[in-house]
């Protein structure tokens, strides 16, 4: 590449990076942000002006070999933050569930080894929940330091995007519990445990099917990464209801009715990233009942019984591959390692306990303090946010895993007693059921609102938009 | 409830090639300096301190993220263009030697710039492979597992 074109690579190289910068200055100056995000972009502001520097004063005096790949990688990390960034601009303290995410970053914080941690909140167009890897990226930010000395991410974040719709959707967001369950996965570095732990369960099935031959060290490595990306599904499930409680399950399985019927075969399928739901949902189960759940009775209702015993309770053999994967591949290689996986799957259930031990707090034993407080509360169109006790203060604040997963339960259960008491409501209405389960979720989230005002946790953790800073 | 699938796919692939950069900067400043010992040699202790860890012997790098090689893919890579016998270079215990006369200040000029021309002509060449790889990472099966699904 001649010096010209190098020239041209890297001038639109720094015209990105000035655009982008553009946007996050403009989006700070015009809406609030949530402390974490906000650092963040201020970061990427650094990263940008190191960027520019770099290309506009050092490139000169890399080696002529190498400045054209140089280049490239800046412009393949800028595609990478480029991407990142705008749901986390999207994200501003008006478009996050806010109590919800500031509740899951104090159990976050909780855990072993997490103290400090951050969550960040993105917004994007499709309707479903992402996690951005915040060791991959911070494994692309560190180097990045040493090329091009821009600091070090202090923070760790867990990044994690939702539906833009669904900001102010308390329910719907309890799916964020699985997307933290991820960034457990990777802080922890729950891989290489689980490559650990089924690398010889893998050798002993593959030696006995691969005729003729004992598979080396390298081939039995590669299939077992090839189920490492099923085992963190499983984790960031089972992780999920354990912090979270079955208000996770339910609100899961209302995705899977959403997303998969009228097609009942694809609760059935594993695809190259994800196992079956039917795998997923046995095992949230399993979990839920050792916690003291029970799911057979005290929490039925119509989508668990479709969950119990169309979902879970599908057998191994039918199990089966989605169409992007080969059907050799698949009845040869991943369908004797899903079998490894579905017959062991107490070494993932183990994992999560040593990820959540010793502190974990049973939301089971919330519930079991405060669900027919909540109950009464939403039954009659009332915030549930405090009960009385019998000590000094004479109340207390309603625990946030009882006010969400009773709340869930009623959105379920119990709105019928709800339509009695309000008047005017007509329950055969659309959008009266429509307006009276949003007026449900809006209680349970003031509820876990108060219960994070009581603890002094709200007003700190906000920025306010430098316009507003400006004004007062 | 899903990973977020970003165009660039191997974002293990885009930490190596920029690992690689950062020492080929280092290793520039010795060519350009005739042998002279680099002021900057951290991406070059890095590398020795990866090669090791990569080996399960001790090492004292400051994070996990600081690991050139810490996962399966970069791990592999490494391995292929060590295959390769890329100036000579053919296995981590030679690669990790030529690193550590580079950075050992005892080490004469000629030597270091010897030395310096092979493992600079090795990670060009890796950080080109892992760069290819950045948004279509390959998850190459091995020869053994490829018989056996060709069966």
């Amino acid at each position: 590449m001649s010096t010209p074109d190098i020239l041209h690579e890297s001038a639109r190289l720094h015209r990105l990076v000035n655009d982008v910068a553009l946007c996050i200055v403009r989006a700070r100056a015009n809406s609030a942000y949530p402390k974490p995000a906000d650092r963040f972009l201020e970061f990427v502001l650094r990263i940008s002006d190191r960027t520019k520097e770099y290309l506009l004063n050092e490139l000169v005096h890399v080696d002529p070999l190498i400045v054209q790949d140089q280049v490239k990688t800046l412009s393949d990390v800028w595609i990478l933050l480029h991407d990142i960034i705008k749901p986390i601009i999207d994200g501003n303290a008006l478009s996050t569930p806010y109590p919800l995410v500031q509740f899951l970053s104090h159990q976050l914080e909780r855990l072993d080894g997490f103290r400090g941690c951050q969550v960040v909140v993105g917004c994007v167009s499709r309707l479903n929940y992402y996690q951005h890897s915040d060791t991959s990226l911070r494994e692309v930010l560190d180097p990045l330091d040493s090329l091009i000395h821009c600091g070090r991410l202090k923070d760790r974040i867990a990044f994690v995007s939702l539906p833009y719709s669904s900001s102010r959707s308390l329910f719907a967001n309890c799916l964020l519990y699985h997307e933290v369950g991820h960034f457990v996965f990777e802080i922890l570095g729950v891989s290489k445990d689980v490559h650990k732990k089924f690398r010889p369960l893998v050798k002993k099935a593959f030696s006995g099917i691969v005729p003729g031959k004992t598979l080396n060290d390298d081939e039995i490595k590669w299939l077992t990464h090839q189920l490492v990306p099923w085992a963190e599904e499983l984790f960031a499930d089972i992780l999920a209801v354990r912090l979270l409680g079955p208000a996770y399950t339910f609100v899961a399985a209302e995705l899977v009715r959403l997303t998969t019927l009228p097609d009942p075969e694809e609760v059935k399928r594993f695809n190259a990233s994800h196992p079956c739901d039917c795998l997923r949902f046995r095992e949230q189960l399993a979990a839920l009942g050792n916690d003291g759940w029970d799911m057979d009775v005290e929490y039925s209702n119509p989508r668990l019984e479709y969950v119990k015993d169309e979902v879970a309770a599908v057998p191994l053999d039918d199990y089966s591959a989605c169409s992007e994967l080969n059907t050799t591949m698949w009845s040869k290689v991943l369908s004797p390692l899903a079998s490894i996986l579905e017959s062991n799957m107490k070494i993932i259930h183990d994992l999560v306990a040593m990820a959540l031990a010793p502190k974990l707090d049973n939301p089971h034993e919330h519930y079991s303090c405060d669900w027919k407080r909540v109950s009464d509360c939403l039954g009659h169109g009332v915030v549930p946010s405090v009960t009385a006790t019998q000590g000094r203060k004479g109340f207390r604040a309603v625990h946030p895993l009882a006010v969400i997963n009773r709340a869930v339960l009623f959105w379920l259960n119990g709105m019928p007693e709800l339509y009695s008491v309000v008047k005017g409501s007509d329950k055969t209405n659309v959008r009266d059921r429509s307006k009276m389960e949003e007026r449900v979720e809006m209680w349970a989230a003031k509820a876990v609102e108060d219960w994070l005002i009581m603890r002094g946790r709200r007003a700190r953790d906000m920025r306010l938009p430098a316009a507003s800073l400006r004004q007062s | 409830m899903s990973v977020n699938t970003s165009p660039v796919r191997g974002v293990g692939y885009l930490r190596l090639t920029l690992f690689c950069h950062a020492l080929l900067n280092e290793l520039g400043e010795v060519t350009q300096q005739r042998g002279k010992l680099p002021d900057r040699r951290q991406a070059l202790l890095t590398a020795t301190d990866s090669l090791a860890s990569s080996e399960g012997k001790s090492a004292r790098l400051r994070s996990a993220s600081d690991n050139a090689f810490a996962s399966y893919e970069e791990e592999r890579l490494l391995s292929c263009i060590l295959a390769q016998k890329v100036a000579g270079i053919s296995n981590r215990t030679r690669l990790t030697k030529s690193l550590r006369t580079i950075a050992t200040p005892t080490t004469p000029q000629g030597t270091r710039l010897e030395e310096t021309r092979k493992v600079k002509a090795f990670f060009i060449q890796l950080s080109r492979r892992a760069s290819a790889n950045v948004h279509f990472p390959e998850n190459e099966m091995p020869e053994g597992v490829r018989r056996f699904v060709n069966s």
